[in-house]
């Protein structure tokens, strides 16, 4: 439990430091990380601890952006309420993706989820009168001030509440359920487990994220177009960041978007090699180390926390 | 009436163009047993590879093609070899995610070198036969009605190969029964490797046809790629006939449906969406297509 | 928890690696911002970053101090119009010029305004962009509605009466497709006749417009005209498959594609020979006045590139200079000193002589170079360069 409490306090000092040490531009690029994270650990959720690989999380995410743009556009709703309007909304068509997909497995679930990603982004595109398409939706800010920093402290605030309660369920049986359902639905049904009620929260509740994510960028950047947001290409950056960081745990995402998100600016010299090195990374970590980049670091480091203990102890 | 008729010409070159790409992937599909999510940046590198063995060593534009073909092959059999190995040897633990997620990283790898490598432009390659031709009151593009003769004779020799070969038979009964196969003598590493590569290259191929017709570009490959699913959910996963039927439906569907749809200023705008949404459709009411088999998983 | 722990401190470790730069502040900063990849026009980025190159490598110093010169890649999206507008600004530029995008351009205009940072936008043209009438926002391309509703003058004048238009759903080509909606149905043309149109929306990424084509090619009366308001790979595919279906260019039938692309080589590569007599639009023809300045650039354009400059190279070199000026003018990098110098600023470019009116209506006219213009040409024969092609309007310029 004291462990626990320090870590939140060290997490609370550096996440409020932050603003303090990075000039504007970066601080964006800490902005948009976040923002990554909070995609990358829902998906991670969704597919490291449910097993259910859907590629529909930035489209789900734009369901979000889009909702909560028009909804503060055209009926002049407070942003807050249009972004949590988002985020159910999201939740909602999450819902849908869920019972549809409830026999679909593997390929069958992946190539559903593209589909449906590249439907919702047509119709967006095709329905420009309303969403104004590729030209670009005008988003009212969420604060008044140009100052990055409470969009920071927004975003920190959005993904830690978040993480913690994805932590708990996961934590809790209800994440046993859905690794059970990862490892082998069969078997899990046969033992109980109501396969289709655990599905369906793990899509609902992905997707709730996934849209108050959206939510968040509509209102920071101020301009939303269907192509930026929701391009396939968009995903598999999400997808590798989860894969780099450790498709098992929602640590795991966020370094590895943090990590994604950071690298990719240092990078910018490199233009377009900078994916191909994703790519690569991406390919590479699949084949030989499937756990992710950071998480033999990570073995290794408490590897020789017990040596170190366990040499004190003799 | 002559509108129609002219769309449906069209609908079915397009159709025959799309079958080329898809019973690549439903061939890897059956034999395999996974959707090849790269399939779409493997007709991509086709259409570039074709592109440059006929501007930079200026070798006559139809054998570039099948020199291209030969080339995806031998990267297929590489990508093969070094990460669907894993697959087959007992080295991965959850086959379907895994083969999903490194096809997929593939794919964006590939894309991404491609756009490194040969730069955003759009590139056109040289045409097989020039000029247009007219059948009654239609005008049709030379290159087009090339394309469309080459792509039946590769689909053709394709499936008497399936059909008639000993490699054919091996292939099918990899695809219907591996362990069996091997019993039997068949080498099943060896069957994937074939499998891919053929598949691979028949997407490569199916770029390299398109170059002259549709030009070329890094991205190319994503709508084609999207669209071979399609077509192999359609007709069946792992059903080369019904790869072929399918395509030749998309290929018709989206020609007639983006102009007699409701609103026609808008049909060309949900053209790409057809094809989506009939997949959505598809998996939801008869998952396994017009004639594909059961549900298939890897373990 | 440790795990959690550990992130946090690869985070921090990434996040402090990444903010602590030092920069020099003996260096001039200007800003570019250009499309340089997918899914942006990156020939015409790339064009724009040579001119401003080559601009900056001749003015050399400014108040004495070096320029440095940091062209963005916004990639045609405006959200990274928005961050590069954000870099530019975080690493002292004193003003930006370019970029080519119109919806990029939006968002661009955005930062310049929130940051005072003068931006010059030298190829964009969708009204709005003049049109908000931000101070630290100023124009060298012409506004679509200076421009294309002259275009519609032209159509009638050459007794156009069916007008069929793709239209790709972008900021720039629904602007367009906005201004001739509203300039030709009804409309008489020279010969007294009622003009229609019509027009159909696509995305950038489609590649058959066969169907559409063929549809156009049933109508009757057949159309007279066919507008390519496309930019990219799709305009290149619609004159192709038009050609392909014998919809045009024939006795009846002409075609133009409106965007940019035409005026590359890369047209004619793709299109071979359907490209002749077909119509399009540039900023710049010899035809307009070729002064010593324009042949100089262009030669000196041709050297380093091997490529003939479009206009869009030109408005880009142009910017540059025009900062520069302003800023000696100006005597100060200081935002808003640069933009009273701006404002009062006449200067010979290659595109003429620039200045910025500070008219307030029409809303597009604020900021704007009044002198912008653009001509119809007309190719006469197959890899003609556009500098050879044909001027059919605006008529008194024809020799």
């Amino acid at each position: 439990m004291r462990r626990y409490l320090l870590t939140v306090i060290v997490a609370v000092m550096v996440g409020v430091a932050i603003p303090l040490l990075l000039r504007a531009y970066w601080l964006h690029v800490a902005i948009m990380a976040l923002f990554y994270a909070l995609l990358a650990s829902s998906w991670t959720m969704l597919a490291g601890f449910a097993g259910q690989f859907s590629f529909a999380t930035m489209a789900l995410a734009g369901i979000g952006s889009y909702t909560s743009a028009l909804l503060a556009i055209k009926f002049h709703l407070p942003m807050w309420l249009g972004i949590i309007s988002g985020a159910l909304m999201a939740a909602l068509v999450g819902l849908l993706i869920a019972v549809l997909v409830l026999r679909m497995s593997g390929p069958y679930l992946a190539l559903f989820t593209i589909a449906f990603s590249e439907l919702v982004r047509i119709t967006l595109n095709a329905e420009y009168q309303f969403t104004r398409g590729d030209m670009g939706l005008t988003v009212p800010h969420l604060y008044a001030t140009i100052s990055k920093v409470p969009y920071y402290f927004t975003i920190l605030i959005l993904l830690a509440c978040s993480l913690l309660i994805m932590g708990l369920l996961l934590r809790s049986r209800y994440g046993l359920f859905f690794r059970a359902i990862r490892e082998h639905e069969e078997a899990a049904s046969a033992m109980g487990v109501n396969i289709v009620r655990y599905k369906i929260m793990a899509f609902v509740i992905s997707s709730f994220f996934a849209g108050l994510a959206g939510g968040f960028f509509a209102h920071y950047v101020g301009t939303l177009t269907p192509n930026s947001i929701m391009e396939i290409p968009r995903m598999g950056l999400v997808i590798a960041m989860s894969v780099i960081g450790g498709i098992e745990s929602l640590a795991g995402a966020v370094a590895g978007a943090i990590l994604v998100e950071f690298l990719q600016e240092y990078l910018r010299e490199l233009e377009m090699w900078r994916f191909v090195i994703f790519g690569l990374a991406l390919v590479l970590i699949l084949r030989f180390s499937q756990n992710g980049l950071l998480y033999p670091i990570y073995q290794r480091l408490a590897a020789k926390r017990v040596e170190a203990l366990s040499e004190s102890a003799a | 009436m002559e509108l129609f008729v002219a769309q449906a010409l069209n609908g079915l070159i397009i159709g025959l163009l799309y079958a080329l790409i898809a019973i690549g992937l439903s061939l890897i599909f059956s034999v395999l047993k996974i959707v090849n999510f790269a399939h779409g940046e493997c007709y991509m590198m086709g259409a570039f590879v074709s592109y440059y063995f006929s501007t930079l060593f200026g070798i006559n534009p139809m054998l570039s093609v099948f020199l291209s073909m030969l080339v995806v092959f031998l990267l297929g059999v590489v990508i093969q070899y070094l990460f669907l190995r894993p697959l087959y040897t007992g080295a991965v633990e959850r086959k379907d995610e895994y083969a999903i997620l490194i096809t997929f990283g593939l794919g964006v790898f590939l894309q991404n070198v491609a756009m490194s490598v040969f730069g955003p432009w759009t590139k056109k390659s040289p045409d097989f036969i020039s000029g247009i031709t007219r059948i009654g009151f239609m005008t049709v593009d030379n290159n087009r009605l090339a394309v469309s003769g080459v792509a039946l004779l590769i689909m053709v020799a394709l499936l008497v190969i399936i059909g008639k070969t000993f490699v054919g038979k091996a292939l099918r009964a990899v695809s219907q029964d591996r362990d069996a196969s091997a019993i039997v003598g068949i080498n099943p590493h060896r069957m994937n490797i074939l499998a891919f590569g053929i598949g691979v290259a028949l997407a490569g191929g199916a770029g390299g046809l398109i170059g002259p017709i549709f030009l070329i570009s890094p991205v190319m490959g994503i709508l084609p790629g999207i669209k071979s699913f399609v077509i192999i959910v359609l007709g069946g996963m792992g059903s080369i006939k019904g790869a072929i039927i399918g395509s030749l439906l998309l290929g018709e569907i989206e020609s007639l449906g983006s102009v007699f749809f409701l609103d026609p200023t808008r049909g060309l705008a949900y053209k790409n969406a057809f094809g989506v949404l009939l997949l959505a459709i598809v998996l939801l009411l008869k998952p396994t297509g017009l004639f594909g088999e059961k549900h298939v998983r890897m373990e | 928890m440790k795990k959690a722990l550990f992130v946090i401190g690869v985070a921090l470790l990434v996040a402090l690696l990444g903010g602590s730069s030092v920069w020099c502040q003996e260096r001039i900063v200007i800003g570019g911002v250009a499309p340089l990849s997918a899914p942006g026009a990156a020939e015409s980025g790339a064009e724009m970053k040579i001119a401003m190159e080559m601009a900056v490598g001749e003015i050399g110093k400014i108040l004495g101090k070096p320029i440095k010169l940091q062209v963005e890649d916004t990639r045609g999206l405006p959200e990274e119009g928005t961050a590069a507008m954000n870099r530019l600004a975080d690493a002292g530029a004193v003003g930006v010029v370019g970029e080519f995008h119109s919806a990029v351009a939006k968002a661009e205009i955005e930062v310049a305004n929130e940051r005072k940072l003068p931006l010059i936008v030298s190829e964009a043209w969708a009204d709005v962009i003049t049109g908000k009438q931000y101070p630290y926002v100023f124009r060298i391309a012409p506004a679509n509605s200076l421009f294309y509703t002259k275009v519609a003058d032209w159509v009638k004048s050459i007794g156009a009466k069916n007008v069929v238009a793709i239209v790709e759903n972008t900021d720039w080509g629904l602007g367009v497709d906005s201004v001739f909606n509203a300039t030709l149905p009804g409309e008489k043309n020279i010969n007294g006749q009622a003009i229609s149109y019509t027009s159909i929306v696509a995305e950038r990424t489609v590649s058959d417009f066969t169907p559409q084509l063929l549809m156009y090619k049933a109508m009757r009366p057949r159309p007279d005209l066919v507008m390519d308001i496309f930019t990219g790979t799709g305009e290149y595919l619609i004159v192709k498959q038009a050609a392909e279906l014998g919809l045009a260019t024939t006795r009846e039938t002409a075609i133009f594609p409106v965007g940019t692309s035409a005026l590359y080589p890369e047209y004619w590569e793709t299109v071979g020979e359907y490209g002749v007599f077909s119509i399009t639009k540039t900023g710049y023809h010899p035809l307009l006045g070729v002064t010593p300045a324009i042949m100089e650039f262009t030669k000196k354009f041709e050297d380093k590139t091997g490529k003939t400059p479009t206009f869009a190279a030109m408005e880009a070199y142009d910017s540059i200079y025009v900062l520069a000026k302003a800023i000696e003018n100006a005597q100060s990098t200081d935002g808003d000193a640069i933009v009273a110098a701006l404002e009062k600023i006449r200067f010979d470019g290659v595109l003429g002589t620039i200045w910025f009116s500070q008219e307030r209506k029409p809303d597009y006219m604020y900021h704007q170079w009044p002198g912008a213009k653009a001509v119809l040409i007309q190719y006469t024969a197959k890899d003609q360069k556009y500098t050879d092609a044909e001027l059919i309007w605006p008529a008194m310029l024809k020799p």
